[in-house]
């Protein structure tokens, strides 16, 4: 089974997520896979990507998950 | 897990029950050695046949199953005392443990009928039993577990780099194929994770592209045009799509005659030219590089300059000159007309007096103004009655009033005057610097041609002439690459500006809001496919970076006993998904003429950093390999044995290493486990015999 905080770790440690998103390297210092309601939408849409992959589900399933992040975050 | 033992039955070469074929091991390195013909490679098979029901075929150089293996499977000596109508059997029982101590037995058989002295009826299949050591006794366990147990005793994906003969590294780590070390990434670490990211954020974004597209349709003011729109979308992806692929085969093929071309180069004599033309040529090729892509930048973007920089103004400056002075004519008649209106307007009011005093007044003939009479037909009278038309006068002096437009108009021209004087030497600086680019491109293409040159002189003073067609086929294979790969630049570039304007144009097609969740979709999978790709990279430039520190840590310790010129290892990362490895020199340049046994052990080392990767692996599973030393001088062999100990909890080394020792304590490696020699043994002393061999396995002790 794919180790998510290491994958997660490998994301939030990419300058792209910064250049793509309003969010600070500090910011995301103490980044969990808990719901974050205030967080920018790109970051909480990444954790449900990576959460929802590592549990194994179904590529339609995780992109499905993905969609309804996007929703609530609007 | 870790294997306590082995023991064969009737297995190959190995004649006689399980205790007097019994080998048990420890952790460390347990080494077996074994003369040419002592049986090394069949207790290898024995091993492999345990779990995989398959052997190695030397003389084929390939695994086969028990039903192609036939009656081989069989020792000789108990095929010949095996009676007509008998069966013989052979079996290996192996014995593992995992990591909570549980132990296993894993046994395999075959049996075969003996129909004469020369035919054997052998069972088509052979049979596996599994048993487990709960609390006092051997259970056996259900069938249904056994190929859980198996995976646990080794996994597949490690089976071909963990348990290996000697003679199999060079394919497994083959380094003339780019694929091969990157297949071994993709196998034993978790590089394969992030290509799945990649593909479901690629497959979400081109949903949500869609989405988006038939919801704009939807809200689109003209839903044919739109169609249309869509249908050149759909086409221009499958070119891009198209066209990526062809650039991906081309930067393939151009690094792999890279690859042969430097490798020609450093075949050559003369190693301190070679290293500067190297060092020159790489140097040309990285400017030129990034000027050829500065040009292509400059000239991509000559377009939109026409526009951003106003170039497209060039030569306006006498219709503006000319505007200039119509509209200061119009001011001058405009202010004229105007000024009248202001005479007009500085008189009495409109309706003041009122319409119904005037006409009092002219029947009265007096003005009630200033008192004076106003008899009909004099001045006065006049003056009064004309008060009644003024309203109509002062309307008629600007039906149609334009100043504020010219005005504008003047205003903006008068604004671009200025950058209008400039656009001329804007232009002209702009394609003076791009003349400048092309000429350094040119000067260093022939500079490159003429290393390049240089190099052909080179190989052809001290090599064959097929090695120099070789060389000149590389030399053309990476122009010609090089020159296809900028094309589909090009292409990609115009394509990628296309769908762009065709999106822009859907946009505008739109009336109302599209739905914001659509909308946001789009935007989100399209950052997140940009994310998943860079991260992808990113992660596999690192796990590159550290395979290649450890392999040469390892290879480095390996080589520390013999004192020659080694170089290290270099991975070099192509395309960022795949990497080549290279033996190369402390400037970087391939290091030619490595020696067998070095390339081997640059081999193994590299091996070794794979699985070490993971260290649940090195510290769970037991390393079997038969000869992985042979063609090895003693120091490097015993290099290969420090590094397997250091990094290894257990391993089995079947070898000819150590043939002459005769005691364990001569073996000069830590981590040493248990050590044995293989004996073949022929009673009569007849060696084209084998139905009366049998192996002796004998411990060696301190």
């Amino acid at each position: 089974m794919a180790n998510r905080n290491e994958i997660l770790k490998n994301f939030t440690n990419n300058e792209k997520l910064y250049e793509l998103s309003d969010v600070s390297p500090e910011s995301l210092n103490d980044i969990s896979f808990n719901p974050d309601p205030a967080g920018d939408v790109l970051v909480e849409s990444l954790k449900k990507l990576i959460f929802s992959y590592c549990k194994g589900e179904a590529k339609i399933t995780v992109i499905k998950n993905i969609n309804i992040e996007i929703e609530k975050n609007l | 897990m870790i294997i306590n033992y082995i023991s064969m039955l009737n297995f190959q070469c190995f004649y006689g029950n399980h205790e007097s074929n019994t080998v048990a091991f420890s952790d460390g390195i347990n080494v077996i050695i074994g003369d040419n013909g002592h049986g090394k490679s069949k207790l290898w098979n024995a091993f492999y046949w345990a779990l995989y029901d398959q052997i190695f075929d030397s003389d084929r150089e390939r695994f086969v199953t028990t039903r192609q293996s036939g009656e081989s499977i069989f020792s000789d000596r108990a095929k010949k005392e095996c009676a007509v109508e008998e069966f013989v059997k052979a079996e290996i029982k192996l014995e593992v443990v995992d990591s909570q101590g549980v132990r296993f037995e894993i046994y395999r058989m075959l049996k075969a009928k003996k129909l004469d002295d020369h035919n054997w009826e052998v069972a088509p299949t052979s049979s596996i039993l599994i048993r487990r050591y709960k609390v006092t006794q051997w259970q056996k366990v259900n069938e249904s577990e056994y190929r859980s147990i198996l995976e646990r005793v080794l996994p597949g994906h490690l089976k071909p780099y963990m348990w290996f003969q000697g003679e199999q590294v060079n394919s497994l780590m083959d380094f003339q194929n780019q694929t091969s070390l990157t297949q071994a990434i993709q196998l034993l670490s978790d590089i394969t994770n992030y290509d799945d990211l990649v593909d479901i954020t690629r497959d979400g974004k081109e949903k949500s592209a869609k989405e988006l597209r038939i919801e704009q349709k939807r809200l689109s003011s003209d839903s044919s045009k739109s169609e249309a729109i869509e249908r050149q979308v759909t086409n221009k992806q499958k070119d891009l799509e198209e066209e990526e692929r062809d650039r991906e085969s081309n930067t393939r093929n151009k690094e792999e005659a890279e690859i042969g071309f430097d490798g020609l180069i450093n075949s050559m004599s003369d190693a301190q030219k070679r290293a500067e033309n190297k060092a020159n040529l790489d140097s040309l090729t990285n400017k030129r590089d990034a000027n050829s892509q500065q040009l292509d930048s400059k000239i991509q973007a000559l377009n939109k300059k026409l526009f951003s920089s106003h170039w497209v103004l060039k030569d306006c400056e006498p219709s503006i000159t000319d505007f200039s002075g119509k509209y200061d004519k119009f001011l001058e008649h405009h202010y004229q007309k105007a000024a009248l209106d202001k005479i007009a307007e500085s008189q009495l009011p409109v309706d003041v007096p009122q319409p119904i005093f005037v006409n009092k007044m002219l029947a009265d003939e007096a003005c009630f103004v200033c008192g004076h009479l106003a008899p009909k037909g004099s001045d006065e009278y006049k003056h009064i009655s004309g008060l009644l038309d003024r309203k109509i006068q002062s309307s008629t002096t600007f039906k149609n009033d334009c100043s504020s437009l010219f005005k504008k108009l003047y205003d903006n021209t008068t604004e671009y005057k200025n950058v209008i004087s400039g656009i001329g030497s804007s232009i002209s600086e702009e394609f003076s610097s791009i003349t400048k680019l092309r000429n350094e491109i040119s000067s260093d293409n022939k500079s490159i041609e003429d290393i390049n040159k240089s190099f052909g002189e080179l190989v052809e003073k001290d090599q064959s002439e097929n090695i120099i067609k070789e060389f000149r086929k590389h030399k053309k294979n990476i122009e010609d690459f090089t020159d296809a790969i900028n094309v589909n630049n090009i292409k990609i570039n115009r394509i990628t500006d296309e769908l762009e304007g065709l999106k822009t144009q859907t946009k505008k097609l739109v009336v109302g809001s599209p739905n914001k969740a659509v909308e946001a979709a789009a935007e989100i999978f399209n950052k997140l496919s940009v994310l998943a790709l860079s991260t992808r990279g990113l992660v596999f430039s690192n796990l590159v970076k550290d395979l290649e520190k450890s392999a040469n840590d390892i290879y480095q310790s390996m080589t520390e006993r013999n004192k020659s010129v080694i170089g290290r290892l270099n991975l070099r990362i192509m395309d960022s998904k795949t990497c080549f490895p290279e033996i190369v020199d402390s400037d970087g340049n391939s290091l030619a003429g490595s020696n067998d046994s070095n390339i081997r052990l640059v081999k193994l080392a590299l091996m070794m950093a794979v699985l070490k990767s993971t260290s649940t692996w090195s510290q769970n599973y037991c390393l079997v390999s038969d000869a992985p030393t042979s063609k090895m001088s003693r120091n490097y062999a015993e290099g290969f044995y420090e590094a397997l100990g250091k990094n290894f909890r257990q391993s089995i080394v079947i070898t000819f290493d150590f043939v002459t020792e005769t005691k364990k304590s001569d073996i000069k490696i830590n981590n040493l486990g248990k050590v044995y020699k293989l004996n073949s043994v022929i009673p009569d002393g007849d060696r084209t015999k084998r139905d009366d061999l049998y192996t002796e396995i004998k411990e060696l002790d301190l």
